[in-house]
């Protein structure tokens, strides 16, 4: 066996070009799965950071009466389950909380767990530095002001060892490091990691205040704000562990016959991109990944097609080799072994480069979403074992699908080596001359057809995407966020502070309008709530079925300032606006609704002056179509509870509030002072904008936020057309079309250098036959459409091939794509054309080489 | 060493006597190759007329090829004049070259330079192709050529089925079929044993007996004997031209 693998290493080396071209097409062809599948396995497969993954669950709390339903859990529930339970060895409780780290007026976002103090235990996890957090810092009321921070945190310090002890400053709170996590944690997800672990007792400091209104706090029963996850004891299966847990839930239930109604525990598999009250959140996420993996590997069978093509070439010129190798008495089976050998040396040549471009591919696709994404992203770059084992895997099946092949037929070809034939000449009897030569080329067009219509298919989704339209008129807009509670401001206070720094804003030269919004659309958060007509008393069990019975609709919630519909150029349909007062001091309830949720409560008469209410979150309601939330955020409005009646006072356009938001769903805005919330943005709508003076313009915005307070955070500013560009699920759809281009494009090439080599080689053979041609008067014009027609018939029979594939990948891929039919017509007219033109001009310049062929010396054998 | 027979004029077919089919006059073919000049052909005089049996001998790189290629309009003389049918054809371009390659002239090789993915029927057909014949007057004359050597048997066989000599007479057939005004032989007998020479020769012989114009490059003295007339070259010049009476 290593004698064959010298032999084979001998024989590469001895024809350097041919060992060059083809471990370039394979690495090309290996280094797109490799990196498709250090991603996708990252994802989706490779074993989390924490030990024993296996024994680890996700407990839910679900709704007897309606199992889509589920809710987080309360702090004093999660005691009662771990205290009670009987089924884990042990469970810990957590919940992510968006904040702000750093110093005063330099902060920025990131994301944190507050967690039990048996976290870290419970997975498992050694901390590099320092200790766990102790049972009394978790205590509610306690407010243990330690931290233990990430290792890219520490990393970012330069592994500081003083970096133990020092002080980290969240939303505005001093804390104290007392651990420092290992490195490649990154909590209970897998890329997506908190950057600083806080105890339970400081939640209600550094929680999220999205819904200030009903804000319940950590030690309250009826809270809704932790994750539950538990490792199984030893044997205990999740089967074995239901009825134990229902039983549980049961004794809950008798015991707070409130605040526990109708709720049921179950568990499921720890979520790995997400953290959800709900265990079927990430289905979609993972559809994608056979996806991937599937075009990946079709551009390695291409890649793979055309290697074996240029071996079949090459071994055409040693069939001499092999006739004599066999006449010496080497069996078939030896030669197909040699062949074989050779081609998984050429493979594992084109496997090393193929991780290396593979790795850094991935790397550059990570450092991309890190760029957008406000969470630290822990990608461990570089091979792990399940990164080699499968390169080698690939280098094993990329063998298998282009050497076999080519090693029987060569084999087999070489026991008839005729003697009559001209050496070296292609001399092919085919039967079927009807049927294109080379139809491995035809496959590799008609799969890299497929391959660029899928492209195409996801650069229009990308084109409509990037041009979606957000509704919003708001011409010369800046963006700018800011959040007063890291800064240390209670509500009141940071209520003051915007209102004066509104002002500023708008003072400014050239400003036509500021205004501040809890929310700007198509940014990383959205939020919703449940609104229904006012006075519905809904019986717990009814399943109201119209707006008149009760039923409760989903609608995009938002909190603005009386300035907001001008400035973001919605025009007030109906009604009015909110006035200054209304918008700056809690006053008699109002809401502005768009013209889809009005439609939704009053189907048939006007909402305008009619009254409404918010629906507590267990109330029924109306599906409401695509809602795409960013990240593993905390979830909003867990626990509103229905109150006071709100008069609809105005109607606005329906406007998108996220890009996969397909149709407006509905919307309701209320003035700022009733929905506070202190991670705000204004916008700041100027007379014009020139690009010179864009940077001036943040200098002079930023320059205004310091005078009004030096120490409030700056957490984002940007014009509204960069905010709408770097918008996260635009980054999805870019790279979805960044990755089908590079998978179609380097289909494309490689099925058109094949379309190429075996013309040119078959030129280059037929040269003789050529010049007889000539010497019978074929004119250059003959030639050319001779060769070019055989070309033709190739790139027709793989187009035909491949339109199917390509209508076959359209339909896989029709539930990714944004707003693009599976068979749109500008992709399937692009893809064809494009590759019907680089596929044409692979055929034309062979064939004018030849038109060139001097008969001459094409005949000058003898 | 140069003599010059001249013998009274045979005509075979109705040519005129004072334009020959083909006039070479101070012909020359230089090869530059690597800085090195090759005088291949240095002032050939030639005239071949209608009917005529022409056989050019002479040794081995004496420039027999090249004469052929050039009468063939498959090379451009480097200096002198080209005359066929009384036309100028020294300096056309590469497509009039091509055209009245493919109507005038007839090729035979020495290794017959069949189509080896053609059958034989499609290899004869292969000239009145490029000269745009439609596929109904194709058949008549690819029938005619093949009942003449003796090949419309095989029509339907890939030239690898057939053995040698039954390849040139496809050849021969796929000269003739188009009707040229002359046939080019270089060495027709070279790749052949010699029962299967004699019956090439043979062959053109009858050609020759029907009012075909040939020139042939050949070795074989017994050969160049069915010629009527034989141009000894050496060293790129005509050293004898000789007429044999018929
Ligand atoms: N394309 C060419 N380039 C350079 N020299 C050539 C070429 N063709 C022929 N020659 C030279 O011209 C001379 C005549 O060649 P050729 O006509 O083939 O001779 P013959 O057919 O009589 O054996 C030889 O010296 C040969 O080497
Ligand atoms: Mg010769």
């Amino acid at each position: 066996m290593i004698r064959d693998f010298k032999f084979a290493l001998r024989q590469l080396l001895k024809a350097p070009a041919f060992t060059i071209a083809a471990a370039t097409v394979l690495a090309l062809g290996i280094g797109v799965n490799t990196a498709v599948f250090s991603l996708v396995n990252t994802l989706f497969f490779a074993p989390p950071a924490y030990s024993k993954a296996n024994e680890m669950v996700q407990l839910f709390s679900q709704d007897i009466k309606d199992p889509k339903k589920f809710r987080g859990f309360s702090y004093p529930t999660y005691l009662d389950i771990r205290d009670q339970n009987t089924v884990f060895s042990d469970v810990m409780a957590f919940n992510l909380a968006f904040v702000g780290i750093g110093q005063k007026g330099d902060t920025r976002r990131a994301f944190s767990a507050v967690v039990s103090s048996n976290y870290f235990s419970v997975l498992g996890v050694q901390l590099a530095r320092g200790r766990a957090f102790l049972p009394e810092e978790e205590t509610p009321g306690h407010n243990a002001s330690v931290a233990i921070v990430s290792y890219s945190y520490w990393q970012k310090q330069n592994l500081d060892p003083g970096v133990l002890g020092s002080q980290i400053l969240v939303n505005g709170h001093s804390f104290t490091v007392i651990g420092i996590a290992p490195k490649g944690f990154v909590g209970t997800m897998q890329i997506l990691s908190p950057e600083v672990w806080l105890p339970m007792s400081v939640y209600d400091q550094v929680a999220n205040d999205f819904g200030a209104d009903d804000k319940t706090t950590i030690a309250d029963r009826k809270g809704t704000q932790l994750r539950i996850m538990g490792r199984l004891k030893p044997g205990v299966t999740p089967v074995a562990a239901k009825p134990a847990l229902e039983g549980l839930a049961a004794n809950l239930e008798k015991a707070y016959p409130v605040e526990q109604k109708d709720q049921t525990f179950i568990t499921a598999p720890v979520a790995r991109n997400s953290v959800s009250n709900n265990p079927r959140a990430e289905g979609g996420l993972k559809a994608i990944a056979p996806l991937l993996l599937g075009m990946a590997v079709v551009v390695l069978l291409v890649a793979c097609l055309n290697l074996a093509n240029m071996l079949l070439a090459r071994g055409t010129a040693r069939r001499k080799e092999m006739a004599v190798r066999l006449a010496l008495g080497a069996s078939r089976w030896r030669i197909v072994r040699e062949l074989l050998t050779e081609g998984f040396a050429l493979a594992l040549l084109g496997g090393v480069a193929g991780l290396i471009l593979g790795l850094w591919s991935s790397d550059l696709l990570v450092a991309s979403m890190r760029k957008l994404m406000p969470l630290d992203i822990v990608w461990l770059a570089g091979p792990n074992p399940a990164i080699l084992m499968a390169t080698f895997g690939f280098c094993l099946l990329a063998t298998l699908m282009f050497a076999l092949g080519p090693a029987l037929k060569l084999s087999r070809s070489a026991l008839v080596a005729d003697l009559k034939e001209h050496a070296g000449e292609d001399v092919v009897r085919r039967r079927w001359r009807f049927l294109p030569r080379h139809p491995l080329v035809v496959v590799q067009m008609a799969f890299s057809l497929a391959l660029i219509t899928a492209a195409a298919l996801f650069i229009r989704g990308a084109g409509k995407a990037a041009s979606a339209d957000s509704g919003l008129r708001p011409g010369a807009s800046y963006v700018l966020e800011v959040d007063a509670s890291l800064a240390g401001y209670d509500p009141a206070r940071a209520q003051e502070l915007y209102r004066n720094l509104s002002d500023r804003l708008a003072a400014l030269p050239g400003v036509e309008h500021a205004t501040i919004c809890a929310v700007v659309p198509f940014g990383m958060f959205e939020q919703s709530r449940k609104v229904q007509r006012a006075g519905m008393h809904v019986a717990p069990d009814a399943k109201p079925a119209t707006a008149a019975d009760g039923l409760a609709f989903e609608a995009s919630w938002n909190s603005v300032g009386a300035d907001y519909f001008t400035t973001v150029g919605l025009p007030v349909v109906r009604g009015r606006t909110f006035s200054e007062a209304e918008a700056t001091q809690p006053g008699p309830k109002v809401a502005i609704i768009d013209e889809a949720l009005a439609k939704k409560l009053w189907p048939e008469a006007d909402a305008l002056g009619q009254r409404i209410q918010f629906a507590p979150t267990n109330a029924v309601s109306a599906d409401s179509g695509g809602t795409a939330h960013a990240g593993g955020s905390a979830d909003v409005n867990e626990s509103s509870k229905p109150e006071e009646t709100i008069e609809v006072v105005g109607i606005v356009p329906a406007t998108r509030h996220a890009l996969f938001e397909k149709t407006p769903g509905g919307g309701i805005y209320l003035p700022f002072a009733r929905g506070f919330q202190s991670d705000i943005s204004f916008f700041v709508r100027f007379h014009s904008l020139s690009p010179e003076n864009e940077s001036n313009t943040a200098d002079l915005i930023r320059r205004t936020v310091r005078e009004v307070d030096p120490s409030l955070p700056i957490l984002s500013l940007s014009t509204f057309a960069q905010h709408l560009d770097s918008n996260l699920d635009l980054w999805l759809v870019r790279a979805g079309a960044a990755l089908f281009s590079i998978f179609g494009l380097l289909a494309l090439g490689l099925a058109v250098v094949g379309l190429y080599g075996v013309k040119a080689y078959s030129v280059a053979r037929r040269t003789r036959e050529i010049g007889i041609r000539m010497a019978l008067g074929a004119q250059a014009g003959a030639v050319l459409r001779m060769i070019m027609g055989e070309g033709i018939v190739m790139v027709a029979t793989g187009l035909g091939i491949g339109l199917l594939l390509a209508m076959a990948t359209g339909k896989l891929l029709s539930g990714i794509l944004y707003e693009v039919g599976a068979l749109d017509p500008v992709a399937f007219t692009a893809a064809p054309l494009v590759l019907t033109v680089a596929a044409l001009i692979a055929t034309w310049l062979p064939a004018r080489r030849a038109t060139q062929v001097n008969p001459i010396q094409a005949l000058r054998t003898e | 060493m140069t003599s010059t027979q001249v013998n009274p004029q045979k005509s075979t077919s109705g040519g005129n006597g004072t334009t020959p089919l083909i006039r070479l006059d101070s012909v020359t073919k230089v090869f530059l190759t690597d800085e090195v000049e090759t005088h291949a052909l240095s002032g050939i005089h030639l005239d071949i007329r209608d009917g005529e049996y022409i056989s050019i001998a002479g040794p081995s790189g004496c420039g027999k090829s090249t004469l052929l290629s050039i009468l063939g309009l498959l090379d451009t003389p480097s200096d002198g004049s080209y005359a066929l049918k009384g036309h100028e054809v020294a300096n056309l371009s590469f497509a009039d070259r091509a055209r009245i390659r493919n109507r005038e002239i007839g090729f035979i090789f020495q290794s017959f330079n069949l189509i080896g993915d053609l059958t034989v029927y499609e290899n004869v057909e292969l000239p009145l192709t490029y000269r745009g014949m439609s596929a109904g007057d194709r058949k008549g004359l690819v029938t005619q050529a093949l009942d003449r050597v003796g090949m419309a048997h095989r029509a339907k066989h890939l030239p690898s089925q057939l053995s040698g000599g039954q390849q040139q007479r496809v050849a021969v057939a796929r000269a003739l079929a188009g009707k040229p005004a002359i046939l080019l032989a270089d060495e027709p007998t070279g790749n052949l044993d010699s029962r299967n020479g004699e019956a090439v020769m043979n062959l053109l012989k009858e050609l020759h007996a029907g009012g075909a114009t040939i020139c042939m490059v050949t070795h074989d003295e017994r050969f160049a004997q069915h010629a009527d007339r034989t141009v000894h070259l050496f060293d790129g010049r005509v050293v004898e031209d000789s007429r044999v009476a018929a």
